[in-house]
């Protein structure tokens, strides 16, 4: 799934797994698990990242790169 | 001496609480082998006890992504590192105490004595959140500190249990293990043990980062290899489940102990962000905030700078009339004081900048900023963060290059180091001034809009902006770097920047500068006063000679003769001889060996220029008349063919020249300390030479 081109902002996603080691790696060390909820609050200019709110007050920018690696479900 | 190492999340806290514990006695340097700062200091406690408190780089886990974080596994891996802690000081934020826990689980596996820090309480107040720390000192078995940075809260408790574990010096601090090893994983351990590996959790991650940790020998390294193939040890998968067990097992430890009230509601930091991260108002507010600083460091730092230059030169002609005249002066006065002035010059533009990128970061702001320019700067192989360095660069490259500290990603931030000269900076200003005149007539353009001179001066600024991408685009082709570019960025909540914080940041950075580029600075001026006061006996003899000579025959009064002295003795000098020696060289581009010499000591600073070329036409080097020195350098004919030796061409040949060619030795002298070696300053100063050559040689021969 291309997320770059899907994500909007203002929704929730649930995150189901991830497609990449390294971000894996690193996003679960910084507390977005599997199955944790996160909002998108927006997307950059100039085809940069996602800023990407978890529960309890987390805020996390990443690149589009690392967006794709995130296999997310929408929550309606 | 016992070593204390503070540790925990970025943003945790830890480094006001650091500020608090040892205020000016920190010490900067970098860890061994890495440009990865390390911050440290001894302090004594009040049982008499000297203590070494070491600040770590917030790191996420064990599992490193970028050197910072590799830093903290390499030295809590090998009991031989310098740094290894006796006592770890470790700092949770208490509100984000469910992602905070999985660095702390792993430390606790280290079996290390461990105190923990349960930091921002007053936010945690703030926010209704009730703790009920039972839980976590049972499970834990550890000793819990409630504290809170900003407001002094039991800072001094962390003195004291410190100083209680140097009364004993005893290790009633060990906790029990926290992870539960899987078969596979107590198969290695089991093994690593054999090699001398005892702590079951060391062994784990010096076998999954056998690959880059600088302690192992090449012999070890293929023992390790040897064990974890025998072992099937899959550390990829391992990984992951550690991390997940990690969680499954802390995440209802801190639920039972952290009352959360609801937090799905709009917070004050969310409304704040809406404007801020906007792709319209937020790059509004970033580009008048640029703007704002832009101009401070440029022009508050004019006040301070002015008035050191002014004393210094006072100081200077004072000690000319008051000392005898000898070599001794000459060095104190010609060589030695202006490098020492031309380093303490550079202060406040240093203090400036980091005031403001402090309280910036501080607040919470740089992180934001980093967010919204990453798209474009990734286009150029540069960082989000790039952009801060690039932009103080138009005020002065030495601040900006000192800004890169923070680009954790060392290839972007060896680009942003290597390009950020390339922007136009103030001290080319003058430089630029006296040549504009001499390319164009003051007069207005495009229907009296603009100021034809203002344009050159825009399109001079824009030609270093560009070349500086374009050069960074073509750099970040060549340098390899297994570091993938990746922007993974924690936006922190916007809190009030802490004063004490923003004050040790701004000392701090005068400090290394001193420190750290103020030898070489020095130096330099040293070997170009040499340089440009000596020259070989006879031709020096001859000058003062001929000088007296001219002076009677003109029947010149004084200054004048003094002034044409100075010229005569400059032209006999070795930097004379060097300007004369280079000049083939720079033929091709229009320039004569009166350029040469003020091409060479112009490297001090590149201001430096307009004194020497006034100094060479005879103008004394304090002249301020930039008209009366374009005048004599029109009038200035070759002597053999009769053509005038500064033309139109050579003027815009070597405005370009000035644009790219790196002439400041205060730039090389930061570089070499922000890279830790000579290789990068040179790579550095050989492609902006030549871009500076090639450009100025094609268009001194398009113009001509």
């Amino acid at each position: 799934m291309h997320n770059t081109n899907v994500l909007k902002e203002g929704y929730k996603y649930t995150l189901i797994s991830y497609n990449n080691d390294v971000v894996a790696s690193k996003l679960m060390s910084m507390g977005l698990l599997p199955g944790s909820e996160l909002v998108i609050i927006r997307k950059a200019p100039f085809g940069g990242g996602f800023y990407i709110k978890l529960l309890e007050n987390c805020c996390i920018a990443l690149s589009s790169t690392e967006a794709n690696s995130l296999v997310l479900k929408k929550i309606n | 001496m016992l070593k204390i190492a503070l540790i925990g999340n970025p943003n945790s806290g830890k480094t006001t609480i650091f500020n608090h514990l040892t205020g000016l006695r920190q010490k900067v340097a970098n860890f061994p082998g890495v440009t990865v700062e390390k911050k440290s200091a001894n302090i004594k406690l009040a049982n008499g006890n000297e203590v070494q408190i070491i600040d770590f780089p917030g790191t996420y886990s064990m599992y490193p992504t970028s050197s910072d974080e590799k830093v903290v596994v390499q030295t809590f891996c090998d009991a031989s590192d310098e740094n290894y802690p006796d006592l770890i000081i470790y700092i949770a934020d208490i509100t984000q105490l469910h992602r905070h826990f999985l660095l702390f689980t792993q430390i606790i596996d280290l079996g290390l004595p461990v105190i923990l820090v349960l930091n921002m309480m007053d936010v945690a107040e703030k926010e209704g959140i009730k703790c009920e720390l039972e839980a976590i000192r049972l499970n834990f078995n550890v000793e819990i500190i409630e504290s809170s940075g900003r407001e002094l809260r039991n800072v001094e408790q962390i003195k004291k249990s410190i100083e209680q574990f140097s009364n004993n010096n005893s290790s009633n601090l060990h906790n029990k293990p926290f992870y539960n090893y899987s078969i596979s994983e107590a198969k290695l351990i089991d093994r690593m043990r054999d090699i001398g590996y005892n702590n079951p959790y060391q062994s784990i991650l010096i076998a999954h980062h056998a690959h880059w940790l600088p302690f192992l020998t090449p012999d070890k390294k293929e023992k390790i290899a040897n064990i974890v193939q025998e072992t099937g040890f899959n550390d990829l998968r391992l990984q992951v489940s550690e991390t997940m067990y990690r969680y499954d097992k802390f995440l209802p430890i801190v639920k039972k102990s952290i009352l959360n009230k609801n937090s799905d509601k709009l917070t004050r930091s969310d409304k704040v962000d809406n404007f801020v991260t906007h792709p319209f108002w937020g790059i509004l507010l970033f580009v008048s905030i640029m703007f704002f600083m832009f101009q401070a460091v440029f022009s508050w730092a004019s006040f301070p700078m002015d008035f050191i230059e002014g004393t210094s030169n006072d100081i200077i002609n004072w000690l000319k009339t008051s000392l005898p005249s000898s070599w001794f002066t000459s060095l104190l006065v010609e060589g030695l004081l202006p490098g020492l002035s031309g380093i303490i010059v550079f202060i406040p533009q240093i203090a400036i900048l980091f005031f403001f990128l402090a309280i910036l970061e501080e607040l919470g702001y740089m992180s934001r900023a980093v967010f919204l320019f990453d798209g474009i700067m990734q286009k150029f192989g540069l960082n989000g963060r790039s952009i801060i360095s690039l932009v103080s660069a138009g005020a002065c490259a030495i601040p900006a290059i000192l800004s890169t500290r923070t680009i954790t990603n060392q290839k972007e931030r060896l680009l942003t180091i290597l390009v950020t000269p390339l922007i136009s900076c103030s001290a080319r200003i003058p430089v630029y001034a006296m040549l504009v005149a001499f390319v164009i007539e003051p007069k207005r353009v495009f229907g009296g809009l603009f100021q034809a001179q203002g344009l050159v001066f825009a399109a001079l600024f824009l030609l270093g902006i560009i070349s500086s991408l374009l050069m960074s685009m073509i750099f970040s082709k060549i340098i390899k770097s297994e570091e993938s570019s990746s922007m993974i960025l924690e936006l922190p909540t916007y809190k009030y920047p802490s004063v004490k914080n923003v004050l040790l940041t701004v000392y701090e950075k005068v400090k290394s500068f001193i420190k750290g580029a103020g030898k070489i600075i020095i130096f330099i001026s040293i070997i170009l006063w040499i340089l440009s006061s000596y020259g070989p006996t006879e031709s020096m003899d001859k000058a003062v000679i001929e000088a007296k000579e001219i002076s009677i025959a003109k029947n010149l009064n004084q200054i004048e003769s003094n002034d044409l002295l100075a010229s005569k003795k400059l032209e006999a000098s070795y930097a004379g001889h060097l300007g004369k020696f280079i000049e083939p060289a720079i033929k091709p581009l229009g320039f004569n060996w009166k350029i040469g010499i003020a091409l060479i000591t112009s490297f001090a600073a590149r201001e430096v220029f307009v004194g020497t070329m006034a100094t060479i036409y005879s103008l004394g080097s304090s002249s301020e008349d930039t008209n009366s020195l374009k005048e004599k350098m029109l009038l200035d004919k070759d002597t053999t063919t009769g053509k005038p030796l500064f033309s139109f061409a050579s003027a815009v040949s070597l405005l370009l020249f000035y644009v790219f060619a790196l002439q400041c030795m205060s730039t090389l002298a930061v570089v070499k300390k922000e890279t830790n070696g000579w290789k990068w300053p040179i790579v550095q100063f050989v492609f902006m030479g030549f871009l500076a050559y090639m450009s100025s040689f094609i268009v001194y021969n398009i113009l001509q």
